[in-house]
């Protein structure tokens, strides 16, 4: 073990205990943003149930479910399907993401 | 010994590492990680790299890790995920190079910094495809995640570079 590793480890333990506060102090989210390509699509309400199929430009499509104030991808025809592995999120700048579609789900206030 | 002989002999012993890092890659795509990233992981392969980078050089490091990245993705995954991970790979690689050439870092110094880039590459790639800024949210949590898991890869790397050294250079005694 070298200066330079006792010095990045320090910056490690720093960054980790930033990243738990930053994740402990995020508010509620109030809805959720589907943008396309960076575009706004539509927005919608954290506070009531449902399930909505987004469908892009090219035909391809992801089911999101909002469920007791949390967003979830539950189905897509993606390839890789990272979007529906990816956890529930409930808090404002979480984010659910889909690279191949280009679909992003970001929860605001 | 004659030169041939030693360059089929490196030929073989890279090629022995580039199906390590392969099968590390793949045992790693069976773990799902909860996280909205593509191409995160705990970068065990990363491992073989830095294990490389000190027996080789920056070249066949470089080299291996490439080859391991296309290799995975065209056997186990797809097309998509080649080009996400590339970013990542690449940017910790050269991160990788830069700080094994520094006295101050040992292995474990290098794998930390070799995991945190790797992350950075892979949540620009995130930001340059979404066009939104939806990743910034998870992005200190990643940082950390990526340091913690090239601390490991590190030890590892540091763990087995001895070994490794010798049992390359025992044959190379005995030819
Ligand atoms: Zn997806």
């Amino acid at each position: 073990m070298k200066k330079g590793d006792i010095i990045l480890i320090g910056i490690g333990v720093a960054l980790l205990a930033f990243a738990i506060v930053f994740i402990l102090v995020r508010p509620k989210a109030v809805y959720v943003a589907v943008y396309e390509d960076g575009v706004l699509m539509d927005r919608y309400p954290l506070n009531k149930d449902t399930e909505v199929t987004i469908r892009t430009k090219d035909g391809h499509w992801n089911v999101m479910q909002i469920k007791d104030g949390t967003l979830n991808v539950i189905e897509a025809d993606c390839p890789n399907q990272i979007c529906v592995n990816t956890v529930p999120v409930t808090k404002t700048g979480e984010s659910i993401l889909c690279l191949p579609h280009k679909i992003s789900f970001i929860l605001e206030q | 010994m004659s030169k041939t002989s030693n360059a089929i002999r490196k030929t073989a012993y890279l090629g022995s590492f580039l199906a390590l890092a392969m099968v590390l890659s793949y045992l790693e795509s069976l773990i799902p990680l909860p996280i909205a990233v593509p191409g995160i992981k705990l970068g065990l392969a990363n491992g073989c790299v830095i294990i490389l980078l000190y027996v080789f050089g920056p070249f066949e490091a470089c080299s291996v890790n490439i080859l391991r990245v296309i290799l995975t993705s065209l056997l186990f995954t797809n097309l998509y995920a080649m080009f996400y991970s590339l970013a990542g790979a690449v940017l910790s690689l050269l991160v990788m190079i830069l700080f094994s050439k520094s006295k101050h870092f040992s292995p474990i110094g290098v794998g930390i910094i070799g995991g945190l880039f790797h992350n950075i590459g892979q949540c620009t790639v995130a930001f340059l495809v979404t066009k939104t800024d939806a990743i910034l949210g998870f992005l200190p949590i990643l940082m950390a995640a990526g340091m913690i898991c090239g601390c490991l890869t590190g030890i590892l790397g540091k763990i087995l570079y001895p070994k490794l050294k010798k049992i390359y250079s025992m044959k190379e005694i005995r030819g």
